[in-house]
């Protein structure tokens, strides 16, 4: 019953002043961020992350993570109002949403939409809080060859399932590995890809790296945007609020979203996307009436809904557990918690009883906040997306600018986050992933140091990583789905040559 | 410019990086007995760069000019060709490569609003009266705010140039 005392701590905590204030400003940017069509929580975190280093890590980390579930909230509003979805995740909500919203039913769709978020963060927060510190201490048996194999199969999960081009996500691993090893050797201790410089000797910060592929990269990708000409749906501040006949009709596919949300969530790669569109096709399959969905039912709302929050919160766990992202915006937060001093990995909940039990609790804090915030802010949120990019743009500009400045007071940095968002903008519109990049960089280093302590245990034999079943686990999983595409391509091939 | 000629110029680049990191991680030491040098982990990374790009080389030539993006009819594709996505790119590009060489004299604060308000005109070139003056009150706006935060209550040591 040791959880019950811990997450009575992490509330009371949670419910201090410095810490409901952080983890309102960060829901409230977030559901901002939720919906602005061309800015991603990715890009809101990084941008932040110079700011946020300044406070105790605590209050950093709730607010950041308020901003990554906020975000999930927030996309929501606009998928509902206008059709548009303000995030990738939130796209399954409009093939319903928008129906209802045009058949005179907005208030109603929000009003589900907004309890499904509740319903899936709640769900998914509940089964955080007993599964992470479990799962943290089953990672403490985890030498450096399992943690090797671990962070090959995250790498490889992540850049297979991450995007639709696999060779082009693989090169943007590669390009995030190569950056993670710019600096000293960690071994020997000679410089490497420094070119001369002094300033690069530490290695390239990760927040120059972040901010500029994700924050100006974003920018300049979308720099031809205009504000959406569309009409907006109406609705009274009245009809927002949750039905208890919709949440009767609805439970099935409130459970179904939350737990598809949950178990796609912790995987890597993934995301919170993949998440709706598995739970949204799960409940069309399980629904007594499939040919509504697309039309306005109301479950096609609730199931997405409860997914991408489900998916959000329960992302953080292998963050915290293992000390591994799965997504850009959990390695920017792992980034983050490096530049707060904190490790995380298997010993997080036992050094760190007071940073991570708190941070829990305003998970539950959080979640409670978006449903009244949700409620009360929806005509604003509604209005955010039509805001200009002229008038947006040179703000975060401005703030991208003051922000790396301020991490090592280096106008060289800035001149490097520059340089990163024009490859940034090159990647987006030649279709590479940044994900890769990031994950490369965040896990390189890790990876480099845990390879090379088990090639020096062993003598420099690779059949080390052979030696522990957990370790083969991880890497016949990691295999199998990298052959998988062969083995579908000679399939294929046999089949058409009639074999 | 057509897309798949850009992207396969891009992925070309990237493939010669690939070597020449495959080159230095050479000079770096990959190996020596069994213990591995500083270039190891670099060579993993070029290897993988330059087998996926040149991986995704193939397939595009195999494929030929088939998928060429969203083009229209006057033949401009929906990637960095565009010219006033370009210009507008290389505009604020520029501005902020001058903001970086001009801030440790001007001063960071007394550029800022200048910084801003060349954004606002590069995003949206409006000469009306009414458009200027929002642009540069947002100017004015957001480096009142930014002085706030990050000179009085963050304590960022910012350039003050000749102010």
């Amino acid at each position: 019953m040791e959880i019950f005392s811990d997450l009575f701590f992490g509330l009371s905590v949670a419910t201090s002043s410095p810490m409901l204030l952080a983890t309102l400003l960060g829901v409230l940017l977030g559901l901002a961020i939720g919906v602005l069509p061309a800015m991603g929580p990715p890009a809101a975190l990084a941008i932040l992350l110079p700011i946020v280093v300044s406070f105790e890590p605590t209050v950093a980390v709730a607010g950041l993570a308020g901003v990554y579930y906020g975000a999930m909230y927030g996309g929501a509003v606009t998928s509902i109002l206008l059709g548009i979805p303000g995030e990738s995740a939130a796209m399954m909500t409009t093939l319903d949403g928008y129906p209802m919203a045009k058949n005179g039913e907005a208030g109603r769709a929000l009003g589900i939409a907004t309890f499904a978020s509740f319903v899936g963060g709640f769900i998914s927060i509940l089964l955080f809080t007993a599964i992470a510190a479990p799962f943290a201490e089953f990672a403490l048996r985890f030498g450096p060859i399992e943690m090797t194999a671990l962070m090959v199969m995250t790498l490889i999960f992540s850049t297979s399932l991450g995007g639709e081009d696999r060779a082009k996500g693989f090169a943007a691993l590669g390009l995030g590995l190569w950056l993670g090893t710019v600096g000293l050797d960690i071994v020997s201790g000679s410089p490497r890809f420094n070119f001369g410089t002094f300033e690069l000797l530490e290695g390239i910060e990760f927040t120059v790296i972040a901010i500029g592929m994700y924050g100006v990269g974003e920018i300049l990708a979308s720099v031809n945007e205009t504000a959406p000409k569309v009409a907006r749906a109406r609705y009274t501040l009245r009809a927002l609020l949750p039905r208890i006949s919709d949440m009767y009709k609805t439970w099935k596919d409130l459970i179904v979203g939350s737990v598809i949300g949950f178990v796609v969530g912790v995987l890597p790669g993934a995301g919170a996307t993949a998440a709706t569109i598995f739970s949204y096709s799960f409940s069309k399959k399980i629904s007594r009436h499939p040919e509504n969905f697309g039309k306005g039912a109301p479950e096609g709302i609730a199931s997405p809904e409860s997914a991408n929050n489900s998916a959000s919160y329960a992302a953080m766990i292998p963050l915290f557990t293992l000390g591994i992202p799965g997504s850009g915006t959990t390695a920017i937060m792992l980034g983050g918690l490096l530049m707060l001093g904190l490790q995380p990995g298997p010993l997080l909940f036992e050094q760190n009883p007071d940073f991570i039990w708190p941070v829990i609790g305003t998970f539950y804090t959080g979640n409670l906040m978006l449903v009244v915030l949700t409620i009360l802010l929806t005509p604003i949120l509604a209005s955010l997306v039509f805001i200009p990019a002229a008038y947006l743009f040179p703000i975060v500009l401005g703030i991208v600018v003051y922000g790396v400045f301020s991490v090592n007071y280096s106008f060289f940095d800035l001149g490097m986050a520059m340089g990163f968002g024009l490859l940034g903008y090159l990647f987006r519109k030649f279709s590479y992933p940044s994900v890769p990049v990031l994950l490369g960089l965040v896990l390189g280093p890790i990876l480099e140091q845990n390879v090379r302590r088990s090639l020096i245990m062993s003598n420099g034999d690779i059949g080390i990583f052979a030696s522990s079943t957990i370790s083969v686990v991880f890497l016949l999983l990691s295999a199998s789905l990298l052959l998988l595409p062969m083995f579908k391509w000679a399939k294929a091939r046999l089949k058409k040559a009639g074999v | 410019m057509r897309v798949l000629t850009a992207e396969k110029l891009f992925t070309s680049l990237f493939a010669a990086f690939a070597v020449f990191l495959l080159w230095r991680s050479y000079d770096y030491g990959i190996l020596s007995s069994t213990i591995t040098g500083p270039g190891f982990f670099p060579a993993i990374a070029g290897t993988l760069i330059l087998v996926s790009t040149g991986t995704s080389l193939f397939s595009k030539v195999k494929g030929g000019e088939s998928k060429i993006l969203d083009e229209d009819s006057a033949g401009n594709a929906d990637g960095p060709g565009t010219r006033v996505e370009v210009s507008r790119v290389a505009v604020l590009i520029g501005v902020t490569a001058l903001f970086i060489v001009l801030a440790p004299y001007v001063g960071m604060i007394a550029l800022t609003p200048f910084y801003v308000f060349a954004c606002f005109l590069a995003l949206a070139p409006d000469f009306r009266l009414a458009r200027l003056g929002v642009g540069g009150g947002t100017a004015i706006t957001f480096t009142l705010l930014a002085w706030a935060i990050f000179d009085k209550a963050l304590g960022v040591p910012m350039p003050r140039g000749f102010f």
